[in-house]
């Protein structure tokens, strides 16, 4: 794990950036090792030049000794002689003495520059001293002393000359002088092994008469470079030389070892990895074939091979398997044709391959008329038997190749590529009249099974239209299927406004808001008279949706709730409204209330749940539950348990708009219902007489004889009112009792009703 | 005769190498010139039965030179009173053989003294019968003391390989030009004079002094000598010619010649010139009064 952050986007690391941190941190170590050893031979050679110091200079006080012992014997030597003697007793020819003879000897060594005798008073022979001779010594102190000229240092040195040879003791007879120069002196007097003889220098003013004993403390030298030190430092200079390319070799060996024999494989391994992942499910057809150096790399490419086999028939096995799920996926298993998914994906096949081109595109839906009361009526296994019927006769008229699909429930379609429409539509009413001439009775069928299909064109040109090709043809079907249509309409732009509610996206969101929050839904109520008194006896609960200053009535909401299948969603929502109301207690005392539940709303254990919560209101209103015939019919027997646990709560339940459907008094008899609300157009037949009204008449009879509360629906004027009250009904429902609205109007202010009376 | 004389020879020569030191008690002796320099001498007094004897060294050399060195000792051995000076040449105490190079400020006249000196400081000890002996140059300069004026107690003289001190003529001219110029006693002069080849320096006067001119000089100042002498010459000596003997005898003066003896009678001649010495020596008379 990296230490700190900044290390993080550059871990982990490579190989190379190892090969080069462990490259970088032996020549860290190879340099710490050479500062150490330097370091050492920094401290020996200090320790070194202390004891070579100490050295050079017990060894130049040994050389100035020597330099003095040497001239002294050489000045004894010299006074020695005859002729030394001599120039004491007769000066005569001193010069020539000094200037010749003294140096024909030999015996004077060639850094002595001067040479010259002095009496015993001190004073020199000649009258002028050569070359800077003292002009007077002192005879009470002949010590040597040292002086500077011109950059030059000398050393005077005096010797006594005894009276008599060889006898010392014997008194004086002069003095010998002598000039050297000192650093030749001590250069030829000794070979140094310390003290560096080209570095002597002597802190001595000229003309300064440096006395011998101080020559010491005004010494300044270097030394000599130790040998030992020197060859020492020298071999391990040349070590460090030899080790340093040695290991620059080494490192770069190591650095191409480590990319040639692990970076490289580990590359190709990644990048064959690489390969097989963007593969995307399509493996590499070739295996890591090429052998690598290392064994440990060697055994992850035959694992890697082995794993790709592996994963290659894995591949094989899923791809079969995924054509499996795929003809699962795409065919309807009832039918064997394909299913809703299938059509999906053609559709957008076709519409992504025909985009741009001269095509032109028919869709066809079928749907089977009243299959749903064929299905509860026959049982789900004829109903089953009815599509697969449909199926087979739909699939022997269409053409060869055209596909047929089962979208849902009793709802095909089929596609027409490139064909002229009328085709299309011929093809589509051969469709209808196969199956109206089916013979469906084998199947214990008694009534005729029909088919409604809806047609749309479009070109492949017109991509605005392709899009909205489904929804063309379904209205076209939705218009087809309207009482009293033809079996198959083509669409028209028409039909838009009769759908257009339908596909609004204004009202369809709208819808779903009210469904998610409720907030949006709002409750009228009209106003259901008890015909006996003309009190309201009760209010049914009509649902709008506020959107701003508009309501969205019934007829634009339930065809978008049926046509997503929202039904159990929204009547939960008008549930949850109308509950909070009569919290609210916004509707009158010893009224009630009746609440229109859907067909799918019946069956729905949760909305069934939530209609008993309501029951903890039935002590202050009566509560009616209203359902259509087709709700009931469609499930019947769980609507009936439904219903009848309602009812032993204390719920009432009505039968909404008798006579607009089947209107089947078999049926009438098992429905668990109180009331019968009888349709508008029930009403409207009673109020216009004749023949229609007759049936009515007698049909009320028979229901209010049956027990049954019969409430009449769509009263608008007092003749109608007149007939109602004339044929039995006990409750009515009408404008001339009140329009819905927003709040219960009270029963007081029923005038019309009291006039009837 | 001859035989018995070379075999009295060896045991002389055993018995002075068994008495190495008998002759080693020497004294030496110094005095003031009445130059002031101090001279020095070697003395060994002998028997009073026997003669002194003045041994004088060659040309630069001290009294420690061969052959007057081991004469010395022979005949200090034998009994005789030996002096055995070295001329001061000028210098306090000279104890070494001087340089030709060297300044040479003595003259003959200065050695002449000095003999003179030394004869005087034996007379002076009584020895009233002295031999003077020399060698070489040294045998010149006591040639010309016993010419210029002589002291009685001189009894011998005896003139070892006497040879005129070799010069050259020019030199001697060129010399004697310098002297007659003023200050010309400072000056110093490069000549040649017997072995010092060009590389003699005095002052030319004092070179002048020791020039001797020719052999005809010397022959004649053999002829003005006071005193007895005798000549002896080694007949190997490559620094006379073969008819100086000759010439020396026909001047009256005995000559006697050492076969194979060269310069310096070196060798076996050594004794052969200790024998004749002491044969000469045996006729004079007691040394001491």
């Amino acid at each position: 794990m990296p230490l700190w952050p900044g290390l993080q986007r550059l871990w982990p690391l490579t190989i190379r950036a190892y090969a080069i941190s462990f490259i970088v941190l032996m020549s860290l170590i190879f340099g710490i090792l050479s500062w150490i050893v330097e370091h050492k031979l920094d401290t020996i050679s200090a320790t070194a030049n202390i004891h070579n110091t100490n050295a050079a200079n017990e060894e130049f006080a040994y050389v100035i000794s020597h330099v003095i012992s040497e001239i002294k014997q050489r000045a004894e030597s010299i006074a020695s002689q005859d002729e030394t003697r001599q120039q004491l007793v007769n000066p005569a020819y001193y010069g020539y003495w000094r200037d010749n003879r003294v140096r024909a000897t030999g015996i004077l060594p060639g850094y002595v520059q001067a040479v010259e005798m002095y009496t015993r008073q001190g004073k020199p022979l000649a009258a002028n001293p050569i070359s800077d001779m003292p002009t007077q010594i002192n005879p009470l102190d002949i010590s040597s002393f040292l002086t500077s000229r011109r950059g030059h240092y000398y050393l005077y040195v005096f010797y006594p000359i005894p009276s008599i040879e060889g006898r010392p003791d014997s008194p004086l007879l002069g003095y010998l002088g002598f000039k050297l120069d000192f650093l030749n002196a001590v250069k030829e007097e000794q070979r140094f092994s310390y003290v560096n003889p080209n570095s002597i220098h002597i802190k001595v003013d000229e003309r300064e008469h440096l006395p011998f004993s101080q020559l010491t403390s005004r010494l300044e030298f270097t030394l000599l470079p130790n040998p030992e030190s020197t060859a020492l430092a020298a071999t391990i200079k040349q070590l460090q030389q030899q080790v340093l390319p040695v290991l620059i070799g080494l490192s770069l060996l190591f650095y191409l070892m480590l990319a040639s024999l692990l970076a490289a494989p580990l590359r190709r391994l990644s990048s064959h990895i690489d390969a097989l992942r963007e593969g995307q499910g399509g493996l590499l057809a070739e295996s890591f074939t090429r052998s690598l150096p290392v064994a440990e790399l060697e055994k992850v490419r035959h694992s890697l091979n082995d794993y790709q086999s592996k994963l290659e028939q894995m591949h094989h096995s899923l791809n079969e398997k995924n054509d499996e799920l795929w003809t699962l996926a795409h065919h309807d298993p009832l039918t064997g044709v394909y299913n809703r998914r299938g059509f999906e994906e053609d559709w957008e096949h076709v519409r992504s391959v025909s985009s741009g081109h001269r095509l032109e595109i028919s869709m066809l839906l079928f749907d089977c008329d009243h299959f749903k009361a064929i299905n509860d009526t026959y049982g789900h296994q004829t109903g089953d038997q009815v599509i697969q019927a449909i199926t087979r006769t739909l699939q022997s008229t269409l053409r060869h190749g055209d596909r047929l699909y089962r979208l849902g429930g009793d709802e095909f379609a089929t596609l027409f590529l490139d064909i002229d429409p009328n085709l299309a539509l011929q093809t589509a009413e051969r469709c209808i009249e196969a199956v109206s001439q089916h013979d469906f009775s084998s199947l214990g069928i008694r009534e005729p099974v029909r088919i409604s299909a809806g047609l749309a064109h479009a070109s492949a040109t017109d991509a605005e239209t392709l899009a909205t090709l489904p929804k063309q043809a379904d209205m076209a079907m939705y218009h087809a299927k309207r009482p009293g249509k033809q079996k198959i309409a083509v669409y028209d732009d028409s039909m838009i406004n009769d759908a257009g509610v339908l596909f609004s996206t204004g009202v369809t969101n709208a819808v779903f808001e009210a469904i998610d929050t409720g907030e949006s839904i709002e409750m009228h109520y009209q106003p259901v008279v008890n015909l006996a008194n003309g009190e309201v006896d009760y209010y049914e609960a009509l649902v709008r949706i506020r959107e701003g200053y508009e309501l969205i009535m019934p007829s634009s909401i339930f065809p978008i709730i049926e046509a997503r299948r929202l039904e159990a969603e929204f009547d939960l929502a008008v549930i949850g409204r109308i509950e909070k109301e009569l919290e609210q207690g916004i509707i009158p005392a010893r009224t009630g209330i009746s609440l229109n539940v859907s067909g799918p709303g019946v069956t729905n254990p949760k909305i069934i749940g939530k209609l008993l919560e309501l029951g903890r209101f039935l002590d202050r209103y009566r509560l009616i539950i209203e359902v259509t015939e087709t709700a009931l019919i469609t499930q019947l027997h769980q609507a009936s348990a439904n219903l009848n646990k309602l009812r032993q709560d204390g719920f009432k339940i009505a039968l909404d708009d008798f006579g607009s459907g089947y209107s089947s008094l078999g049926y009438l008899a098992n429905m668990p219902v109180d009331i019968i609300k009888f349709d508008i157009s029930m009403v409207r037949h009673l109020d216009a007489g004749g023949r229609q009204g007759l049936i009515v008449e007698n049909l009320a009879a028979m229901i209010i004889k049956a027990g049954y509360h019969l409430v009449a629906e769509g009263i608008e004027t007092e003749k109608t009112l007149q007939k109602i009250l004339g044929n039995g009904f006990s409750r009515g429902q009408g404008y001339l009792f009140g329009r819905p609205e927003n709040t219960c109007r009270d029963a007081a202010k029923f005038s019309i009703f009291s006039k009837t009376r | 005769m001859g035989s018995l004389r070379y075999h009295a020879r060896g045991i002389l020569a055993l018995f002075a190498l068994l008495l190495p030191f008998q002759h080693a008690t020497a004294e030496t002796v110094e005095a003031k010139l009445p130059t002031g320099i101090i001279a020095t001498a070697d003395f060994r007094a002998g028997k009073s039965s026997r003669p002194a004897v003045l041994l004088l060294h060659g040309f630069l050399q001290t009294r420690n030179a061969p052959p007057m060195s081991s004469l010395a000792n022979t005949l200090a051995d034998q009994g005789y009173t030996v002096l055995v000076p070295t001329l001061t040449l000028g210098i306090n105490r000279r104890s070494k053989s001087l340089a030709c190079e060297a300044v040479h400020a003595h003259t003959m006249e200065g050695d002449v003294a000095e003999i003179g000196f030394w004869v005087n400081w034996l007379t002076n000890k009584d020895y009233s019968s002295i031999a003077l002996v020399g060698h070489s140059a040294g045998s010149g300069q006591i040639l010309r003391y016993a010419i210029q004026k002589s002291n009685s107690a001189v009894k011998k003289i005896v003139l070892t390989s006497l040879v005129p001190l070799y010069s050259k003529p020019q030199e001697a001219q060129d010399a004697a030009a310098l002297t007659r110029q003023p200050g010309s006693k400072q000056t110093l002069g490069r000549f040649t004079l017997s072995y010092c080849n060009n590389t003699y320096v005095a002052p030319p006067a004092a070179y002048l002094s020791y020039v001797a001119n020719d052999a005809e000089h010397e022959l004649s100042l053999l002829g003005k000598i006071k005193v007895p002498a005798e000549i002896i010459l080694g007949s190997a000596d490559k620094t006379i010619t073969i008819d100086w003997p000759g010439k020396i005898q026909n001047r009256g003066i005995p000559v006697t010649l050492i076969d194979k003896a060269g310069h310096f009678f070196d060798g076996p001649q050594e004794f052969d010139l200790a024998d004749r010495i002491e044969t000469i020596l045996k006729t004079l008379p007691a040394g001491n009064k």
